[in-house]
């Protein structure tokens, strides 16, 4: 089987996608990538699709470069009507060509057609697909650490920039949840000690935050934006199989620049930190009298 | 190999004793405010018997608080594993097992977590026994407190004026300052990290004009036991046993 064997067979379901859209449906790019994920999930491992379709998991879940290919082939070919906007997700209509049958077994292909309709009956197209993406797509992610950071963390830390909401609590409990869930494997140690260090640098901020720091809070918010694009960047290689072998060079810098990013931003936030008299604060919560306090205080009288 | 102090007490507080100023290695900060490190109780020994100018590196500090974040990122695994998957045996045995799931987690089996575990034994018996996400949270809040102590501690030296003395003019790659100290003492010990400590406290006494320093650690390891080595290619720089110090003196005590 060719690349243009994927792309054919990842077309084909594409169109058929597209026929099973609501009326005046569409839907955006991730989507597509969403709903075939869940198929080659669905599908028997003896169904040749399956293996066409090499997933490997992103900032939005699971991606597969057929699906990449096979959605511009569709807009080539006007298969599907693709909407490109600058500054949303593009999204996709059924256009006025049917795609041509691929080179797959007709029982496969049928098992994959019908696969496809139940999984597009629940798909729910116009309210929240995070949940859908939560409930049945990311319970299937490699690592627990995406799940609580891309559901619990970002959300909670964009609605504490947005609003002064006295969310503080569960934020930091959300923060300590995602440490305990870093992925062990060698791969990921270098994020585990910078991403711990994270963690210490928000609590010390957010412990001392007092509602009246707007700047710092868009810094906060903007490294942990940065913070899940370095542990995706990372995902990637550790996710993409032998099917990505001539991505994984260049994924493997991005990954590399991502965490150099991700420290820089990290220093800077910590200088920013000190800066605004945080540490101090946090230092003066310190010296309260606990026994540690103590102990650290002892060291000062002695000299 | 050269000889540990244990074999000669007196020599070593001599030794310590002479100098006026102590470059501190990591274990040492750790040890003194972290309670259930294992080298709690000669660091406390250590800070008790030898009054002294003390003196650091910013590398000591980022290493010391790297090593403790590592450990609170572990304590909260197990408490991740702990509250959701761990099978609860007989009430004895919680905490052997807890300790066997560190052993195969970590890979290590002398990891500090299992100490922490120890700490805060009743709060993990409860976590295995009671699996609820409120137990879990309020786990997770224990972790946070006890490890928020040392982390700011940390901190505290790292603040100009302090009692601790922190070199931060020390070179961020000693490679490019020390090339022949540098391929020395990789030659004769191991770990980066350590070979950079100790070339920090050479800089030291180099930029400083300082007669010598005397580099106080628990690491017998990497620091005490290849030490007349370290001392022959770093010339000013003396390296005292701390652990064996605190050890013949444990052991004078008890006999």
């Amino acid at each position: 089987m060719s690349k243009e064997d994927y792309t054919d067979a990842a077309l084909y379901l594409i169109g058929e996608l597209l026929d099973e859209l609501p009326e005046e449906g569409q839907l955006y790019h991730i989507d597509l990538h969403k709903i075939l994920y869940l198929l080659e999930k669905e599908i028997d491992d003896s169904n040749s699709i399956a293996d066409m379709l090499p997933f490997y998991w992103y900032r939005h879940g699971p991606v597969s470069q057929t699906v990449f290919d096979a959605r511009d082939q569709a807009q080539k070919t006007g298969v599907a009507n693709v909407d490109e906007n600058e500054h949303e997700a593009s999204v996709i209509s059924p256009g006025p060509q049917e795609p041509p049958a691929p080179s797959v077994p007709d029982s496969d292909l049928s098992d994959a057609e019908a696969t496809l309709t139940e999984i597009v009956e629940d798909y729910n197209f116009r309210e929240s697909r995070d949940k859908l993406l939560e409930e049945k797509i990311y319970t299937e992610a490699p690592y627990r650490f995406q799940s609580t950071f891309k559901f619990d963390v970002l959300p909670t830390v964009r609605d504490f920039v947005r609003n002064d909401a006295d969310n503080t609590d569960a934020l930091m409990d959300y923060l300590y949840s995602a440490e305990g869930k870093v992925p062990l494997d060698d791969e990921f140690s270098e994020f585990g000690r910078v991403f711990s260090r994270y963690v210490s640098l928000a609590e010390v901020f957010i412990s001392g935050y007092d509602g009246e720091d707007a700047l710092l809070k868009a810094e906060f918010e903007e490294l942990t934006k940065i913070c899940w694009e370095m542990f995706c960047n990372r995902l990637r290689c550790q996710t993409a199989d032998g099917e990505y072998s001539n991505s994984i060079e260049s994924w493997e810098d991005d990954a590399e620049q991502s965490l150099r990013l991700f420290r820089q931003s990290l220093d800077e936030f910590d200088q920013s930190v000190e800066n605004q008299g945080y540490l101090d604060d946090e230092i003066s919560r310190i010296n309260g009298g606990e026994p540690w306090a103590k102990m650290s205080q002892t060291i000062l009288s002695e000299n | 190999m050269g000889k540990n102090v244990a074999d000669d007490p007196e020599r070593e507080l001599t030794r310590l004793s002479e100098h006026d100023l102590h470059f501190l290695d990591a274990n040492l900060l750790i040890g003194y405010s972290v309670e259930w490190d294992q080298m709690n109780s000669p660091a406390t020994y250590y800070y008790q018997s030898f009054a002294c100018n003390y003196l650091t590196s910013e590398r000591v500090l980022d290493e010391a608080r790297g090593v403790v974040e590592n450990c609170r990122r572990m304590a909260l695994r197990v408490v991740e594993h702990v509250g959701n998957e761990f099978k609860a045996g007989r009430e004895y045995e919680i905490i052997d097992d807890i300790h066997k799931f560190v052993d195969r987690e970590f890979d290590d089996l002398k990891s500090p977590v299992k100490n922490y575990i120890e700490e805060r034994e009743t709060k993990f018996r409860q976590l295995a026994k009671t699996q609820s996400e409120k137990i879990q949270r309020e786990a997770r809040k224990t972790v946070r407190g006890d490890f928020k102590l040392p982390l700011g501690f940390f901190t505290k030296l790292g603040q100009s004026g302090g009692p601790v003395q922190v070199w931060e003019q020390a070179p961020s790659d000693p490679k490019n300052v020390y090339p022949d100290k540098h391929a020395d003492l990789s030659e004769a010990m191991s770990n980066p990290y350590d070979r950079n400590i100790l070339l920090d406290a050479y800089d030291y006494v180099l930029e400083n004009q300082s007669e010598d320093v005397l580099v106080a650690t628990t690491d017998r390891c990497d620091f005490v036991d290849d030490r007349l080595e370290i001392e022959n290619i770093l010339i000013f720089i003396e390296i005292s046993d701390v652990l064996g110090l605190w050890r013949a003196e444990v052991s004078s005590k008890a006999t």
